[in-house]
Formats: C-alpha cells, sequence, structure tokens
C-alpha cells in the first residue's frame, strides 16, 4: 500500500532542522546558515515493511517563541520531529511545554525528540548530556549520524497511527 | 480615363461573378465563426489541476495534461505552505486567502469549494478574462461532483484513482 502523511519539525531558531532535511532528501549539508522564512516542503519515500510511505516534510522556521508560529503548519500533521540543538542547552528548556501545545491541537500526532549537533560535544560532554536530557534520538547533521534512523521511525510510528 | 476603365471591368468580371463572390465571402466568415464556436466550445488549455486537502496539503487527486509530470505531493504542500504563510503573515481567514499566483509564464488559480478540500488549477499561458471565466465554471462543475463523491470521507478514506478518473472524464 501507498500512503502520503505530513510531517512537521519543529525547534528552536539555528538547532539545524533545515540541515537534517538537506542531509536526509538531498544528502547535503552546507556550513553556511541561512535562516527559513515561513516554511519549506519536502518529500521522501520510505518503505516500511511492505508499505511505501511518502514523506512530506514540512520544516517550519524557529521562532524565539513557540506560539508566534502560525498554528496552519501544524494542522493535518501526524508526526513531528522535534530538534534541539546539543550546544545550547537553552534549546532544550521549553520542549515540555512546545509538545504539550502540539498535542493539544492534533491529539494523536506522533512526536520524537532529537538532539542535533552532536559533532559539536566530545565523547564526555555528549555521555553528560545523555544522562541529564532523554531524547530519543542524537543526529549530526554534518557527519549524517543517525539522520535516517529519525525519519524512518517516524515513517514507522506515522503508519501505525 | 481611369474611372471608365473601372466600371467596364466590374460590368466584365465582377458582375458576372458577383454571386460566387459573395458565396465565397459568406462561407470564410462562416468557416471562421465555425472555428471560433468549436474554440469556445473545446477543452480548457490546462496543465495540470489538483485537488488539495486544506490542512495536510496532501494531494488527494490531480490531473495533467502536460508531457512532464510533476510531482503531485510537492506542488500541492508547497501551494498549501504559501496559503497557510500569507493567511498567517496578513491575518487573513481562508475565505479572503490568496487565490492566484503568478510565476513566469504559469498562471496557478485556486479555489475554496469543499469544507476540507480546496481545488488549484496551473495554466501555462496569459490567462484572459475569458479562460478565467471558463476556469469558474469548471471549478464550480468538477467542486459540485467531488462534493457528492467525497462526502464524509477522510483523506485516508479517498481513494486516489477514483477522483483522478473523475478529473480525466471532465478535462480529456
Amino acid at each position: 500500500m501507498e500512503y502520503s502523511k505530513k510531517i512537521i519539525l519543529v525547534g528552536q531558531i539555528g538547532v539545524g532542522k533545515t540541515s537534517l532535511v538537506q542531509r536526509y532528501v538531498k544528502s547535503i549539508f552546507n556550513e553556511d546558515y541561512l535562516s527559513t522564512i515561513g516554511v519549506k516542503v519536502d518529500k521522501k519515500t520510505v518503505h516500511v515493511e511492505n508499505d511505501q510511505v511518502n514523506l512530506l516534510i514540512w520544516d517550519i522556521a524557529g521562532e524565539a517563541s513557540f506560539s508566534k508560529i502560525s498554528k496552519s503548519y501544524y494542522l493535518g500533521a501526524k508526526g513531528c520531529i522535534y530538534v534541539a540543538d546539543c550546544s545550547r542547552i537553552s534549546t532544550f528548556t521549553d520542549y515540555v511545554n512546545q509538545v504539550k501545545m502540539l498535542k493539544e491541537l492534533i491529539k494523536d500526532i506522533k512526536i520524537i525528540t532529537v538532539a542535533n549537533k552532536i559533532d559539536l560535544l566530545d565523547k564526555q560532554e555528549l555521555e553528560e548530556l545523555k544522562n541529564n536530557v532523554s531524547f530519543d534520538f542524537y543526529t549530526s547533521a554534518k557527519q549524517g549520524e543517525k539522520i535516517e534512523e529519525v525519519f524512518h521511525e517516524i515513517a514507522k510510528k506515522v503508519l501505525c497511527s | 480615363m481611369v474611372n471608365q476603365d473601372c466600371k467596364a471591368l466590374i460590368k466584365k468580371v465582377v458582375a458576372p461573378n458577383l454571386g460566387l463572390i459573395l458565396k465565397h465571402y459568406c462561407l470564410s466568415f462562416l468557416s471562421s465563426f465555425r472555428s471560433k464556436k468549436q474554440q469556445i466550445a473545446g477543452k480548457l488549455d490546462l496543465d495540470h489541476f489538483f485537488v488539495i486537502d486544506k490542512q495536510s496539503g496532501i494531494s488527494i487527486g490531480g490531473y495533467s495534461d502536460f508531457d512532464k509530470k510533476v510531482d503531485q505531493d510537492l506542488v500541492a504542500g508547497m501551494l498549501t505552505a504559501i496559503k497557510s504563510f500569507s493567511e498567517s503573515a496578513f491575518n487573513q481567514n481562508q475565505s479572503q486567502s490568496i487565490n492566484t499566483i503568478s510565476y513566469s509564464n504559469f498562471n496557478i488559480f485556486m479555489h475554496n469549494s469543499f469544507e476540507h478540500f480546496y481545488l488549484a488549477a496551473v495554466i501555462n499561458s496569459s490567462a484572459s478574462k475569458y479562460t478565467q471565466k471558463r476556469l469558474k465554471h469548471y471549478f464550480k462543475h468538477v467542486s459540485t461532483h467531488l462534493n457528492k463523491a467525497l462526502e464524509g470521507k477522510t483523506t485516508e478514506e479517498i481513494q486516489k484513482n477514483e477522483v483522478e478518473q473523475m478529473l480525466s472524464k471532465y478535462f480529456k
């Protein structure tokens, strides 16, 4: 069977949402930082067992405050990837409130948490972070680490919903 | 002198063939009228047509009259994102939202006809007032049929093939 599902990427400004999508969809990484304006839509097909899932990935521009982002971008989403930046602990702080707000808006939304930019930490720092913050995936868009796994997992989750 | 020659020429050539000349002009007028009539009654010069879920921006079905197929999901998603962006940026509600986008030679017309879906048509030419009028007519008819066919169904329950077959009947 073939399915099309909308996935949203949320998180504070500069955490690497666009880099994650670019690495996953186009297998590229750009060192230059260009802030996303509004939203950018990309697509990638994932195979989960015998099913084909067309992931419509909405990369939503990060804002300092979650409430500033238009709710209409979230509507119709089946899955959400919440991204934080390992090198900026402040990007983890309002995670609980944001997830709560998303779940109020879309009851059955599946959420995956991703701590990006692990390439900026050494082994010890990464271990400390993992002890303090329990996220689903620790990734590096720059090095292409754990990116495929993140999107495959969200595809699996939305297929079950 | 010239006047007399002309009169003589008319008397000699035109007068006996007046019937034929009139017939020729009448026929050419009729033929141009017929081709205009066929043009009016003929199919709309349409490149792509999409039925899109308003919230998720996922394509419910589409029709393409263009050799090079486009990725329906990607176009539908981006159109929905642009609509959402304009609605939030200018604090508009859906009824006031963007309904035309012009890009290079392409004109994209959007029509909010359903509670859950909207329609989008792509025309690769300058869209005259006449074309726009015809497009409105198509939007209205397609909406009526789709409303009946999709009533009470969610995006997941809709069969894409079913919608595409219906659209083909309209545009082929």
